[in-house]
């Protein structure tokens, strides 16, 4: 089974109070965050690793982003995986999900073979969960999102999902891209020998260039019809009360609050 | 422009999904004059007479076979090659487990944009549809707007807009043509489907909700589930416990990758407080949070707090309420 794992390096959610708007142009201010593979994409990868050890075969990692994410592929690469294409072009960037959908097929084309792509649902940062599907759409294969069980033979994959109130399980043919979500494994730390052996791993780096029939119209910033007009802090507040004491006066104080609250 | 809005109405159970009324009456405010289509997938049984009912200016039935039971290859397909003979000016599609499935992949076959997990809409100087939507966790929120490619696209979070009656407006009905959908193979076929023990009060429905974070050891999330039932209330739960599978789904999940709540009363023990899921519960009526430690996010959303042992505090509690 020759298996493609399409990830995302995102700031780390942990350090998402480091995140500030720049008072004056309103922009993002990232510095001093860290990068690192999203959380979701990790079970993923372990989704590809289970498979590989069941049936055999490789995981190549797929990537598109600046040509320093080459270190979290390495770390990807720690989990077993094989070897790891990093799709890097200034011309890429500030790609919005139809963009960033659009780049990944064609590198998942280029590449070539593939009988399974899988992706994390949605990213840490931007959480659209809309790639898995539209890659789905731009490669013409099947294509399922949401996954929280996945079950996979040399003929298909079966998987689950809540929908309305339910869980649905589908058998997917192969080829086929199918979005995980968190729930469907359990992520295994690295071993010390796939962090060893990741360094000697191939890693390849393809550029715009070396994406064969890349429409340029459909690419980066100016190929994303969705753009971002600009970010505004969210901002919840309230004045918060302390009821403080023994728990036991506490909990009276809480009971006092809610029959005067749910009288009126 | 935003002349003509379609709305993708969701059927549960034969009944259009309330996030369809929502989506119907943000849109109403937000351009009053503008044409609404309901827009309606599924089979020989669609709920024609409440959408014409509704308040939109006109309902479009989408019907095949394939429609019947969901399939996301096939409702894509469909969603995408109706709104592609039509060509409306914006899109809203709730973004609910079908609706966030089905509407990217139709605005990549559109060619177009889509705003994920929308928690407002308004209009832009220019007219155009603008988006607003939480990111990096609900960090912060971004507004984004489709400049040159239509339809503008949005998936709206069920249960943020208010839903108000509307006025019907002796809606035409019209019967798109699906027959594209007649040679396709999609890939993907069902083979089961569980349903879940529905919950005797749905936490988006419930007037008081109790919600619990990793905060609550495993032993006392029943004692959470006492307190509730003694207030009437329903349990939530924030999207870690879910993760970590100390609940088995995500019916009751509050967050943005959830549900979307505002009961009268949120008491929430052990929560942290981060922003995913305090973009699920900000408008909650009263918000009492318990949490051990004094610096919790949490309690700068709530009314009061409570600095304290989440188990102890329910045992407290228990003993209190009547």
């Amino acid at each position: 089974m020759k298996i493609a794992v399409c990830v995302k390096v995102a700031p780390n959610p942990d350090q998402y109070d480091l995140i500030r708007l720049d008072p004056e142009t309103k922009t993002l201010v990232r510095e001093g965050v860290d990068s690192v593979i999203s959380s979701t994409d990790l079970h993923a990868i372990e989704a590809a690793m289970q498979i590989k050890e069941k049936l055999g075969g490789t995981v190549t990692l797929i990537s598109m982003g600046p040509a320093s994410n080459d270190k979290q592929l390495r770390e990807g690469l720690s989990y077993g995986c094989d070897d790891a294409v990093l799709v890097s072009d200034r011309k890429l960037g500030g790609a919005d999900a139809l963009a960033t959908s659009y780049t990944l097929a064609k590198a998942v084309e280029k590449l070539g073979g593939f009988d399974l792509v899988l992706l994390g649902n949605s990213s840490d940062d931007g959480s659209t969960a809309h790639v898995p599907s539209q890659l789905g759409e731009w490669l013409n294969l099947p294509h399922i999102t949401d996954v929280i069980s996945l079950e996979v033979s040399e003929g298909g994959a079966l998987v689950s999902k809540e929908l309305d109130g339910g869980v649905n399980t589908y058998k997917i043919t192969l080829p086929a891209v199918i979005g995980v979500t968190k729930r469907v494994n359990k992520v295994r730390h690295p071993s010390v020998m796939g962090i060893f052996s990741a360094k000697k791993k191939p890693m390849a780096t393809l550029t715009a260039a070396d994406l064969d029939n890349l429409d340029e119209s459909r690419i980066g910033l100016a190929g994303s019809p969705t753009q971002a007009e600009g970010y505004h802090e969210a901002s919840f507040g309230r004045e918060c009360v302390e009821i403080e004491g023994s728990e036991a006066e506490q909990a009276a104080e809480v009971v006092r609050v809610l029959n005067s609250y749910l009288k009126h | 422009m935003l002349n003509t809005i379609w709305i993708l109405a969701e059927v549960n159970d034969g009944a259009v999904a309330s996030s369809y009324y929502e989506m119907l009456t943000k849109a109403r405010a937000i351009k009053p004059e503008a044409k609404i289509t309901a827009l309606c997938l599924g089979g020989d049984n669609l709920p024609v007479d409440e959408l014409k009912g509704s308040g939109a200016d006109e309902v479009v039935c989408a019907r095949h076979a394939k429609l019947e039971s969901y399939d996301p290859m096939y409702c894509t397909a469909a969603l995408a090659g109706v709104i592609a003979a039509y060509d409306p000016d914006a899109v809203l599609v709730a973004a609910s487990a079908k609706g966030s499935e089905i509407a990217p992949g139709a605005a990549a076959r559109l060619r177009t944009g889509l705003a994920a997990h929308c928690t407002e809409l308004g209009v832009r100087p220019d007219g155009d549809l603008a988006m607003i939507a939480p990111a990096f966790g609900g960090k912060l929120m971004g507004e984004y707007y489709i400049p040159n490619t239509r339809p503008q696209m949005a998936s709206v979070k069920p249960g943020v807009f208010d839903r108000v009656p509307q006025e019907p407006r002796g809606a035409a009905v019209v019967e798109a043509d699906v027959s594209f959908l007649d040679g396709m193979s999609s890939g993907v076929e069902l083979v089961e489907r569980k349903v879940s023990e529905a919950a005797d009060l749905p936490v988006d429905k419930a007037e008081s909700v109790v919600c619990v974070g990793l905060g609550v050891a495993e032993e006392n999330i029943e004692k959470a589930r006492a307190l509730a039932k003694k207030l009437g209330a329903a349990l939530g739960y924030t999207r870690p416990m879910v993760d970590m599978g100390y609940m088995s789904d995500e019916s009751a999940m509050i967050g943005t990758s959830g549900k979307t709540i505002k009961p009268k009363l949120y008491i929430g023990f052990g929560i942290s407080g981060s922003n995913q899921h305090v973009c699920g519960m900000k408008d909650s009526g009263l918000v009492i949070s318990v949490n051990n430690n004094p610096k919790a996010e949490i309690f700068n959303v709530s009314d009061y707090k409570l600095v304290a042992d989440s188990g102890k505090m329910l045992d407290e509690l228990l003993k209190a309420i009547s």
